[in-house]
């Protein structure tokens, strides 16, 4: 299936979790903010949260500012 | 002398907030926090690069600080509004620095909409603090919407320029009654003592301690000014002359 990640269509197999996507791009799931379709997921729910086809994600990270 | 720096219902010792940008090294953030004894810090919420994942800066930033993200990069009210909540959500706690810009050369931030995002904000309970041009009637308009303090910029965001606005900073001092964090533009502890015995509450600094060769020296630096300027509001200045008047007796010379 296919989602939007940060603007950009990418493939992922079907029933992916957060989890799974975070993993397949290296991430630690402590050091991002994962938003689908506006909302918020909490990092408790990265794990059990099945990503849709079509889902718009957002990956958010705290970066320095002023 | 107990003088507490009181915003958003909390009590600060320190009245100096620090930037997290534009850092050589993440590592300096910590270091910073720790000479200049800030307890509120500001920091941005981006999208990730997914090819070069870096680690998450509140690794470097001492778990007892004030966290204040910014909405930086949000251009319309709607925008600011949605940096906040997931910035609520993600734990980051219910403090914002609302920064609505959308003139990228001299980053000037938009009243307007500053105004609508503070009411809705300050409705959901967030404690905000509104980045402003140092204009009275927004400060008066930030004040009614809820805002927890409003912060005027000195001179442009980054440009180390000092105090440009001094009498419109010290207008929204005298009429508003919420507290007054002098923000951007602020290049040197000189510039952070003058605001600060003008009765400025607070000022925050990032570009003029991040861009010293040595950051962590001059965070400090600011921490004695602002706590210097500080001191001499609240003791209050001697009145200014046109003319000279002698400290020393003007009789009883030696050699009359």
């Amino acid at each position: 299936m296919e989602i939007i990640v940060n603007g950009n269509l990418k493939s992922i197999e079907d029933s992916s979790t957060v989890s799974n996507l975070l993993s397949n791009y290296n991430l630690n799931e402590k050091h991002v903010i994962v938003q689908i379709n506006e909302i918020v997921i909490p990092l408790e729910k990265y794990n059990s949260h099945i990503i849709k086809h079509m889902d718009k994600l957002e990956i958010l990270s705290l970066v320095g500012g002023g | 002398m107990s003088d507490l720096f009181v915003v958003g219902e909390k009590k600060f010792n320190s009245r100096l907030l620090t930037g997290s940008g534009k850092y050589s090294r993440d590592s300096l953030i910590s270091e910073v926090c720790e000479s200049s004894k800030s307890e509120i810090i500001t920091l941005a919420l981006r999208r990730i690069d997914l090819n070069n994942p870096v680690k998450s800066l509140l690794d470097y930033i001492p778990k007892n600080m004030q966290l204040l993200p910014n909405t930086s990069g949000a251009r319309t009210w709607e925008e600011a509004v949605k940096i906040a909540r997931i910035a609520r959500d993600s734990g980051c706690g219910n403090w914002i620095k609302i920064e609505i810009i959308r003139d990228n050369k001299y980053l000037m931030p938009d009243g307007l909409e500053t105004i609508k995002a503070t009411e809705i904000l300050a409705k959901e309970g967030f404690i905000v603090l509104p980045y402003i041009n140092g204009d009275y009637y927004i400060g008066k308009s930030l004040e009614n919407a809820g805002a927890a303090a409003v912060m005027p910029l000195g001179s442009p965001i980054g440009s180390n320029r000092g105090i440009k606005c001094k009498e419109l900073i010290s207008i929204l001092i005298e009429t508003i009654k919420i507290p007054v964090i002098v923000d951007a533009g602020i290049g040197k502890p000189s510039d952070a003592a003058l605001v600060m015995e003008m009765g400025a509450d607070a000022c925050l600094i990032n570009s003029a301690i991040a861009s010293s060769p040595d950051p962590v020296l001059m965070a400090n630096a600011f921490a004695l000014a602002i706590e210097s300027g500080r001191k001499a509001y609240l003791a209050g200045l001697g009145h200014v002359k046109d003319l000279a008047q002698a400290s020393s007796p003007l009789t009883g010379f030696l050699y009359e």
